[in-house]
C-alpha cells in the first residue's frame, strides 16, 4: 500500500516537473514570437509579459517536490562532515518536520489568500483580465505535494534508521 | 523589542537553521513565518506573506534567469560549448593555467551576451568544469576563476543588476553602463594574473598537459565552424537590442531560441539533449527561484520591521569623515552580501545609501561602480551567495559546499583588490563617461 | 457615556502616550513624489491631535510590495496607506474612476464623489481619507515629434494598463516593457515613446533618451489616503474629526505643493533637453474626447454594477 502511494507521488512529482519544462518552453516561444511579430507586423502582444510571469512563479511550485526527492534543493553542507551519525539523523529528523510544518502553514495560508482571491475575483489589469485565482492557486497546490515529500523523507529516515539498527544488532550478536 | 535584536534573532535563526543544513530556501521560509506572525501580525501576516511569495516571482526582470540557464544547457548538453572552448583553446598558447584563463576568457565573452551573474556562472559552470576535472585541473583553478568570471557578466554591458542600480541610484544608466567597462576589463585583468602566478606556483593545480601544435588551417577551420556561429548569439543577445528590435529582457528568450537553432543546424539536436537541457534548466531554476521568493519576503520584513533602516542611521549617526562612510557603507554591504541575495541588497540599501552619498557629495558614478562590485562580492561570499549556490547546482556531484568556499576566497580579495583601485583611481569609472559627453 | 467620554479622554492624553501607526508608500521614501508629501500630512497630523497620534513611515515598496499594500492596510499589517488606484484596481475596480473625475478633491468633497468613495472603501474594508498626489495627469512622452493624432498612428509606445486601451484606439502599438528596460528601449529605438506623469521620468533618467514631452494631460491623479479601520476607531472620536479635516485641509496645500514641482519640472525637463510640444485644439479636442469615450467603456466592463452611479457623479458633457 505505502509502496503503491509513494509511486503515485513519484509520478505525480515527474508529471508537475514535466509540465514546468513545457511551460519554460512556452515561455521562451511566446516572447519570441512577440519579438518577430513586433518587429515584422507591428502587432504586439500584451500577455506575453504576463504570462512569463505566472511561468515564473509555476517553475519552482511544479518542481520544488521533484527537486526534493533528489536532494537537489541548494542546502549549507558546511557542518555536514562534522556531524556523528546520529546527530545527522536527528537534523534530518528535524529537516523534514520543520519542512512539513512550513508546508502545512503555507498550503493553508495559501488555501486562504487563493479562495479570498477567488472570492472577490481579482483579474488582472490587463487586457486578459485572468483571475488571479489560477496564479495563486500554484502556491498551496505545489507545496501540498512538497509536504508530502518532506512526510516520505520522514518516513525513510525513521525506516533507514530502522534497518541500521537492525544490521548493528546483527553485527554486534555475530 | 529593539531592532537589534529583531536583527540578532533574525539572521541568527537564519543562520542556525541552514547551518542544520535545513536547504537555504526554506531557512528562508521558516523565519519569514515566524517573523510574518510577529511583526505582521499573526494570520494576515501570513496572507501578506504568501501574497510577497507570488510578487517576488511574477516579475518579468527575472525572466532571463531561467532563458539564460536554458541557453547555457542548451550550448551543453548538445556539446557545442566544449567545442567551442576547444576552439578558442586552439588558440590560446602554452601558458600557465590555460584553462582557466581560457574560463576568464569565456567568462569575458559571455559576459557581452548575460547580463546575469547567475546565468554566466551556470553557463560556464557547467560547460568549462567536466573540462577542467577531465584534464586534472584541481578545484581552486577550475570553481574559483568560473565564480570570479561569473561576476564579470555584471561588470561588463549588458548589465541586468546596473540598470537596476542606475535607475534605483536616479544616476544616468547610460553613463553608468559606460562607467563600468573599465573597472569590468580590470577585474578580468587581474583574475588572468592572478590565475598564471598561481598556477606558476602551484603547478600541480592546472597540471600541463601535452599540447600538440595545431596547424594553422586547423585553428581557422574550427573556428570558422564552432567560433564564427557565437556571433548568431551575440547578434540575438545584443545584437537585438542595439537596433531596437527587443528589450534586454526579450533578448535573453531570443538567445535561448538561438541556440536551440544554431544546435539544430549543427546536427545535434535531438529529444534526448534537449530533453537533458529542459530537466537541468528546471532544476537550476527552481532552486534559484524558490531562493529568490524565500528572500525577497526576507527583506520586506527587514525592512519593514525598521532593521535596515535603523542600521543605516546609525551608520549616519556615527559623524566620521565621507571616506569613512563611505567604507562603512562598502563593508556594510560585503557584510550583508554574505548572507543576502544581490537584489534584495540592493532594494534596501540604496534608497539610503544614494541620499547618504548625496549629502556627503560623493561623486555617484564613481560610488555606484564600487558599490556594483561590493555587492558582486556578495554572490560569491561564504556563507551564502547565489553564485556559490549555482556553482553547486553545476558543480560535478560529490563537490562539497566548503570547497567552493575556499575556491572563492582569492577571487573576493581580487574583487576588494578591484574596489581599492576604482577607491584611489576615481577616473577608471569617471573617464569614459567624461569622454562620451564631449 | 460618562465611561465613553473617561477613554475619549485617555485616548486625546496622547503627549505621554502617543498612539503610532505605521505607514507605507507605494513610492520608496526618497522619490519625488512622497519624500516631502508624507513627511508634511505625518506633520500636520501629529501636531494637530496634539502629539496623541505618532506615525511611522516604515517604507515604500521594499518593505510591502505596492500592488499588495492595499490589503496590507487592510489587513492591518499597516496602518495607513498612500497608494495610486493603479495599484489596487485589480482589488476595486470601481476606485479607477478616479482617472475619469474632472474634479479638484475640494470639488469631489462637495459633489457627493468623496462621499460615495468612502462608502466603497468602507464596503472593501478600509477608511478613505483623501488624496496626496494632485495635480498628476498623464502625458504621451515621444521620440517622434507628434503634430496630431494622425502622427501617433503605427508608432510604438511602452504602455501599462492605464494606456493600453487608449494607445489602441489611436492605431498605436502598445508594448508592455518592464521598468528597467525602459532607458535601453528608448535609446535604441525599439519605442518611439511612452506614457508616464510629468514627474518621473526626469528623475528615472528616460529624459536622457526622450526628445519630446506632450503638452496634452488626460485622466486625473488616482493617489488615495487610506486607513485601516480598526485603527482609525482606536482614535478618539475629537481626533477621528480632526484626522479628516486636517487632510482636508492638506488637500489643497498639497495642490500648491505639487503645482511649484510641476513648474520646476517642466523647467528641468527642457533644461534635459525634453521639448515641450502642443497639439492644436481640434486635435486636442478630438484626443480627449477619444480618452473619455474609451475610459468609460472599460469603467462600465470592469464594474458593471457602479457605472450609473459613476456617471452621475462624475460624467461631463
Ligand atoms: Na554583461
Ligand atoms: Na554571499
Amino acid at each position: 500500500m505505502l509502496h503503491r502511494l509513494s509511486r503515485v507521488l513519484d509520478f505525480t512529482e515527474n508529471v508537475l516537473a514535466y509540465i514546468g519544462g513545457i511551460l519554460l518552453a512556452i515561455s521562451t516561444i511566446t516572447v519570441v514570437m512577440e519579438v518577430i511579430s513586433r518587429y515584422l507586423f507591428n502587432y504586439s502582444f500584451l500577455w506575453v509579459n504576463e504570462i512569463s510571469e505566472y511561468i515564473l512563479l509555476y517553475i519552482p511550485f511544479l518542481g520544488g517536490a521533484w527537486l526534493l526527492r533528489s536532494n537537489g534543493h541548494i542546502t549549507v553542507d558546511i557542518l555536514e562532515e562534522l556531524m556523528s551519525s546520529r546527530l545527522r539523523f536527528l537534523s534530518d529528523i528535524l529537516i523534514a518536520i520543520v519542512g512539513i510544518l512550513i508546508c502545512i502553514i503555507i498550503v493553508w495560508y495559501g488555501t486562504l489568500t487563493t479562495f479570498d482571491v477567488l472570492y472577490r475575483d481579482v483579474r488582472s489589469l490587463t487586457t486578459l483580465q485572468i483571475p488571479q485565482v489560477y496564479v495563486m492557486a500554484i502556491i498551496p497546490l505545489g507545496t501540498f505535494i512538497l509536504m508530502l515529500e518532506f512526510i516520505r523523507k520522514l518516513y525513510r529516515t525513521i525506516l533507514m534508521k530502522k534497518s541500521i539498527n537492525k544490521i548493528d544488532t546483527i553485527t554486534t550478536s555475530l | 523589542m529593539d531592532w537589534w535584536q529583531v536583527l540578532f534573532l533574525i539572521v541568527g535563526g537564519l543562520i542556525a537553521l541552514m547551518l542544520i543544513r535545513v536547504p537555504v530556501a526554506f531557512s528562508f521560509f521558516t523565519v519569514n513565518i515566524v517573523a510574518a506572525i510577529f511583526l505582521w501580525g499573526g494570520g494576515n501576516g501570513l496572507i501578506q506573506l504568501i501574497q510577497s511569495i507570488e510578487d517576488s516571482l511574477t516579475t518579468f526582470a527575472l525572466v532571463p534567469i531561467p532563458l539564460f540557464i536554458l541557453m547555457g544547457e542548451i550550448m551543453f548538453h548538445t556539446g557545442i560549448a566544449p567545442k567551442m572552448i576547444d576552439s578558442v583553446d586552439k588558440w590560446i598558447g602554452r601558458l600557465p593555467g590555460r584553462l582557466s584563463l581560457l574560463a576568464v576568457g569565456s567568462g569575458t565573452l559571455l559576459s557581452t551576451l548575460t547580463g546575469s551573474t547567475m546565468a554566466s556562472t551556470a553557463v560556464l559552470g557547467s560547460t568549462l568544469i567536466p573540462e577542467m576535472e577531465q584534464r586534472g585541473y584541481k578545484k581552486p583553478m577550475t570553481i574559483g576563476p568560473i565564480l570570479g568570471s561569473g561576476g564579470l557578466a555584471v561588470m561588463i554591458p549588458p548589465s541586468a543588476l546596473g540598470v537596476l542600480l542606475a535607475s534605483i541610484g536616479k544616476i544616468s544608466i547610460g553613463a553608468f553602463m559606460i562607467a563600468i567597462i573599465l573597472p569590468g576589463i580590470l577585474m578580468a585583468f587581474l583574475f588572468a594574473l592572478y590565475i598564471i602566478l598561481r598556477a606558476k606556483m602551484q603547478p600541480e593545480l592546472a597540471p600541463k598537459y601535452s599540447l600538440s601544435s595545431v596547424p594553422l588551417m586547423e585553428k581557422i577551420r574550427t573556428s570558422i565552424i564552432y567560433i564564427l556561429p557565437l556571433g548568431f548569439i551575440i547578434f540575438l543577445v545584443v545584437g537585438l537590442i542595439f537596433l531596437g528590435i527587443a528589450t534586454p529582457t526579450e533578448a535573453a528568450a531570443m538567445g535561448a531560441f538561438g541556440s536551440v537553432v544554431l544546435a539544430a543546424l549543427y546536427g545535434r539536436l535531438n529529444w534526448a539533449s534537449l530533453q537533458k537541457a529542459f530537466t537541468s534548466t528546471m532544476k537550476v531554476s527552481v532552486m534559484i527561484l524558490i531562493i529568490v521568493a524565500g528572500s525577497t519576503a526576507f527583506s520586506h520584513i527587514l525592512s519593514f520591521s525598521g532593521v535596515t533602516r535603523n542600521l543605516v542611521e546609525l551608520i549616519q549617526i556615527l559623524q566620521f569623515s565621507p571616506i569613512i562612510i563611505l567604507i562603512a557603507m562598502l563593508l556594510l554591504v560585503i557584510i550583508m552580501g554574505t548572507f543576502m541575495e544581490s537584489l534584495s541588497i540592493m532594494m534596501i540599501i540604496l534608497p539610503m545609501f544614494i541620499p547618504i552619498a548625496q549629502i556627503l557629495d560623493i561623486n555617484l558614478l564613481w560610488f555606484a561602480t564600487m558599490l556594483l562590485i561590493t555587492i558582486e562580492i556578495g554572490a560569491i561570499s561564504p556563507p551564502f551567495g547565489v553564485g556559490l549556490f549555482v556553482m553547486k547546482g553545476v558543480a560535478p556531484r560529490g563537490t562539497k559546499m566548503k570547497e567552493i568556499y575556499s575556491a572563492s576566497f582569492p577571487f573576493i580579495a581580487l574583487d576588494i583588490v578591484l574596489i581599492i583601485l576604482v577607491f584611489l583611481f576615481p577616473e577608471l569609472a569617471t573617464w569614459l563617461p567624461e569622454l562620451m559627453k564631449n | 457615556n460618562s465611561k465613553d467620554q473617561e477613554v475619549d479622554a485617555a485616548k486625546s492624553d496622547g503627549s505621554k502616550n502617543p498612539q503610532v501607526f505605521k505607514l507605507i508608500s507605494f513610492l520608496p521614501t526618497d522619490n519625488t513624489l512622497t519624500k516631502d508629501i508624507v513627511p508634511m500630512w505625518i506633520e500636520k497630523v501629529e501636531k494637530e491631535t496634539n502629539g496623541a497620534v505618532k506615525i511611522e513611515w516604515t517604507g515604500g515598496p521594499e518593505s510591502i510590495p505596492s500592488k499588495d499594500q492595499f490589503d496590507a492596510v487592510r489587513n492591518g499589517i499597516a496602518d495607513i496607506g498612500f497608494n495610486v488606484s493603479s495599484y489596487y484596481g485589480h482589488l476595486m475596480p470601481e476606485s479607477l474612476s478616479m482617472h475619469l473625475s474632472p474634479y479638484t478633491p475640494e470639488e469631489e468633497r462637495e459633489n457627493g464623489y468623496f462621499e460615495y468613495l468612502s462608502k466603497r472603501f468602507d464596503k472593501n474594508g478600509l477608511v478613505y481619507m483623501g488624496r496626496w498626489l494632485s495635480p498628476s495627469p498623464f502625458h504621451f512622452w515621444s521620440n517622434k515629434e507628434i503634430k496630431s493624432l494622425d502622427d501617433l498612428k503605427d508608432t510604438k509606445f511602452r504602455s501599462n494598463p492605464t494606456y493600453h486601451d487608449i494607445m489602441q484606439a489611436l492605431g498605436m502599438t502598445p508594448i508592455d516593457i518592464n521598468p528597467t528596460d525602459v532607458y535601453t528601449s528608448l535609446e535604441r529605438g525599439m519605442v518611439d515613446g511612452f506614457g508616464f506623469p510629468l514627474l518621473g521620468p526626469n528623475e528615472n533618467g528616460w529624459t536622457e533618451v526622450t526628445k519630446y514631452f506632450i503638452d496634452e494631460p488626460f485622466l486625473n491623479q488616482n493617489a488615495t489616503i487610506l486607513m485601516n479601520p480598526k485603527a482609525f476607531k482606536s482614535l478618539s472620536s475629537d481626533n477621528q474629526q480632526k484626522m479628516l479635516e486636517l487632510t482636508a485641509a492638506f488637500e489643497s496645500e498639497m495642490i500648491t505643493y505639487f503645482n511649484e514641482l510641476n513648474e520646476k519640472e517642466r523647467k528641468e525637463i527642457e533644461a534635459a533637453g525634453v521639448k515641450i510640444i502642443k497639439l492644436n485644439q481640434e486635435e486636442s479636442k478630438e484626443f480627449q474626447a477619444l480618452v473619455k469615450k474609451v475610459k468609460w467603456e472599460s469603467l462600465e466592463k470592469s464594474t458593471p454594477d457602479q457605472i450609473k452611479e459613476l456617471k452621475k457623479l462624475l460624467y461631463k458633457e
